[in-house]
């Protein structure tokens, strides 16, 4: 009972965060709360998690909550990475703007007759 | 021996200051320099300037391929003609170097590549010929082009080529990608024969094998568009 409330109020907080959170794709907003609302209903109703999963030929709801867990997990990881690398991206060309502005010149020595340009 | 202004040697570095400053001396006679100190921790870029380079501070580590295009920005704002990518670490001859930019002018090519392969390698460990080789094939199948070498930091492009040139990896698959772009550009390139030097310094400086995953995975990841 005291897991299938603790996970009733994660699922909740989910759903409230992707309710009011702005996502890059809308699609993605209505996945998430999907998501979020199906945990709730599976918490409560463990028999049709089984049922479902032995409809996508699996067998047990445990082994469908593992495998589900595992790509969300995965696509998550390559999220946050394209995420990160988006902002090293801007960080990089925010260090090579500044590192041309503030570029430190030598001190040349005078012209000779020999020398170009 | 006079100095060509309208030649830029760009040289990324990154903890470098055991060497920079022979190196830029070396090459400041013949060319313009620019060092982009990449978030060094030591005096790379003061002992760059001492030698007779411009300094480009990263003030944060960014790597390789987001150093050289920095470099690239920076040469092609002071006028370059044409931009020369030389390793900091002593590996390069600058003598080879100049006989590709006149190669470069006198045949009205694009790039430049130096190759260790149709040259000469001195003290070149066994795996990284390896290492090279695979990513020689890689290179072929992926671009199409006839290299016989791939991941030599000695390059000569006209001002044009470097203009089209963008390097948006910022680790060390610049190299590939710079090639990728040199062939879907359709550039007008050459291989030109260079001598690899393998010192202590530059073997303990240089890319480690491991590098190849992250190499990789960032072409795997993309850069930006």
């Amino acid at each position: 009972m005291i897991v299938s409330l603790v996970a009733t109020g994660l699922f909740l907080f989910v759903l409230f965060v992707a309710a009011v959170r702005k996502f890059t794709f809308f699609g993605l907003k209505v996945s998430v709360m999907l998501f979020a609302a199906a945990g709730i209903y599976f918490v409560w109703n463990p028999d049709q998690m089984t049922r479902l999963a032995q409809l996508v030929g699996v067998g047990r709801g445990a082994d469908l909550i593992t495998y589900a867990t595992t790509v969300i997990l995965f696509l998550t990881v390559v999220g946050a990475i394209i995420r990160e690398r988006r902002s090293g991206d801007v960080l990089t060309l925010l260090v090579r703007r500044l590192a041309i502005q503030q570029a430190r010149f030598p001190e040349r020595p005078k012209a000779g007759p020999g020398s170009r340009g | 021996m006079s100095r060509d202004n309208t030649l830029w040697f760009v040289i990324a570095a990154f903890n470098e200051g055991p060497m920079i400053s022979e190196v830029v001396r070396g090459v400041a006679p013949h060319a313009q320099v620019v060092v982009v100190d990449d978030g060094s921790a030591d005096d790379t870029g003061d002992q760059a300037l001492a030698g007779g380079a411009c300094v480009a501070t990263h003030l944060v580590n960014r790597g390789q391929g987001a150093a050289l295009q920095t470099g690239i920005d920076f040469a092609l704002a002071q006028g370059a003609g044409h931009v020369v990518t030389f390793d900091a670490d002593g590996q390069h001859d600058v003598a080879e170097a100049l006989e590709m930019v006149a190669r470069c002018r006198a045949e009205g090519l694009d790039a430049v590549l130096g190759s260790r392969f149709l040259g000469a390698t001195v003290n070149m460990p066994f795996s990284r010929r390896l290492v090279i080789k695979a990513a020689v094939v890689f290179t072929r199948l992926t671009t199409g082009l006839n290299l016989t070498d791939a991941h030599n930091g000695l390059r000569v492009l006209s001002r044009d080529a470097a203009r089209k040139i963008r390097i948006r990896q910022d680790r060390m698959a610049h190299a590939s990608e710079i090639l990728s772009q040199i062939a879907r550009l359709r550039l007008n390139w050459r291989e030109h024969p260079v001598t690899i030097t393998y010192s202590e310094y530059s073997l303990a400086k240089g890319q480690k094998i491991s590098n190849s995953v992250r190499i990789l995975e960032d072409m795997l990841f993309g850069a930006r568009s």
